[in-house]
């Protein structure tokens, strides 16, 4: 009896599909029953909480193993990466710039310098809920998964645009969430800086620049 | 070590194209403002730079570090640091009352703007906002603006950056 998961904060296709059994997320995303979800959400890494995912039945595996004897049983858990692209305020790359990834499931920390474009890339566990990044004498904790998805119509939250118009420095978020005065200034002041038509809303060229600025 | 910021993240499959951009530090905003601007030498002036909602983003005193004086022009500049890209009002007391000083300020990735004018660099900072003197005609009263509340500047000084 396949099951209904309503995805929460913090959750991507492969996340929900671990918590189910699957190390493949592809035998969960690609089921039939989530065809409008796929088509409405092309990324299975980029959802809106309150999207619902059909989780299938597992197909159980069995294994005949003679006894009086010791095994190991390999489980494999799925890993992602992990790709941050850091910019001074200036939007130049933050080059050869010392870092310290430390993932919250994970004992050893990530320690290197970015590359000449200011990128880092770790390879992290599904399951890892956040990761702290220490760079340029600041600290970031990273809510890994926490990116929503662009809204793909007028009944979707925009907390996947405020969320990377705030990762690209504007100031998006409003002390009280139902006024989106400020999105709407934040929208304006990117279409400026981009040298798109300054509108505050959301268009196809917004979204489009915004997605290209951010990297997804 | 700077206070902790918490920023959303995707993660992605291994190899692919897709990346999360994170843009850190933020622009320097100097406001000059006459001395003594709430008419008491003996108290310490503040100025709060505040988001279009009302909401404190910084505040700085008179007698902080971030505060030089131009003592020709009898003038106190404040640096807010680390500002994010956005619009902004500069508030004050005058008389002991909160009121606005400059607004509209927008901060963008080319500098500091007031109105369709882009702001002169000042000293460190990448953008300066225009002169303030208590007693402008322009200076509008609390009541009047969506500016912030007693409870708002009232508030301990800990939540200095709060956005």
């Amino acid at each position: 009896m396949s099951k209904t998961h309503t995805v929460r904060r913090g959750e991507n296709a492969v996340s929900v599909a671990w918590q189910y059994g699957f190390s493949d997320h592809k035998v969960v995303w690609k089921d039939g029953a989530n065809s409008a979800l796929r088509d409405k959400r092309p990324d299975p890494h980029l959802l809106i909480p309150g999207d619902e995912i059909v989780v299938p039945d597992p197909t159980l595996k069995s294994l005949s193993l003679p006894t009086q004897k010791n095994y190991r049983l390999v489980v494999h858990v799925p890993k992602q990466e992990l790709r941050l692209r850091i910019l001074n305020q200036q939007g130049k790359p933050l080059a050869q710039a010392p870092y310290r990834l430390t993932v919250e499931t994970l004992a050893k920390p990530f320690e290197g310098t970015t590359d000449d474009e200011g990128k880092i890339k770790a390879i992290v566990p599904v399951d890892a809920p956040s990761a702290l990044l220490d760079i340029d004498d600041r600290q970031f904790r990273l809510r890994l998964k926490g990116l929503a998805a662009m809204p793909a119509d007028d009944d979707d939250p925009m907390d996947g645009v405020s969320g990377r118009l705030d990762n690209l420095g504007y100031q998006a978020a409003a002390a009280d969430e139902s006024d989106n005065a400020a999105l709407r200034t934040a929208l304006a002041i990117f279409q400026g800086d981009a040298g798109i038509d300054v509108t505050g809303e959301l268009d196809q060229s917004t979204r489009d620049t915004l997605k290209k600025e951010y990297g997804c | 070590m700077a206070d902790e910021d918490v920023v959303n993240v995707m993660l992605g499959e291994p190899g692919e194209d897709t990346w999360n951009t994170l843009v850190i530090g933020g622009t320097e905003v100097v406001v000059p403002v006459e001395r003594d601007s709430d008419g008491d030498p003996f108290q310490d002036d503040e100025v709060w730079l505040c988001a279009l909602d009302g909401t404190v983003v910084q505040r700085r005193y008179a007698s902080d570090d971030e505060v030089d004086e131009d003592e020709e022009k009898r003038l106190l500049l404040y640096r807010f640091t680390d500002v994010r890209y956005g619009v902004y009002n500069v508030w004050t007391k005058i008389g002991g009352r909160p009121s606005e000083i400059a607004r509209g300020l927008v901060v963008r990735r080319e500098g500091v703007f007031a109105g369709e004018s882009a702001l002169p660099e000042e000293r460190q900072g990448q953008g300066a906002a225009p002169e303030a003197h208590a007693g402008d005609d322009d200076v509008s009263l609390a009541q009047n603006l969506d500016g912030p509340t007693a409870d708002d500047l009232d508030q301990s000084d800990d939540e200095d950056e709060t956005a």
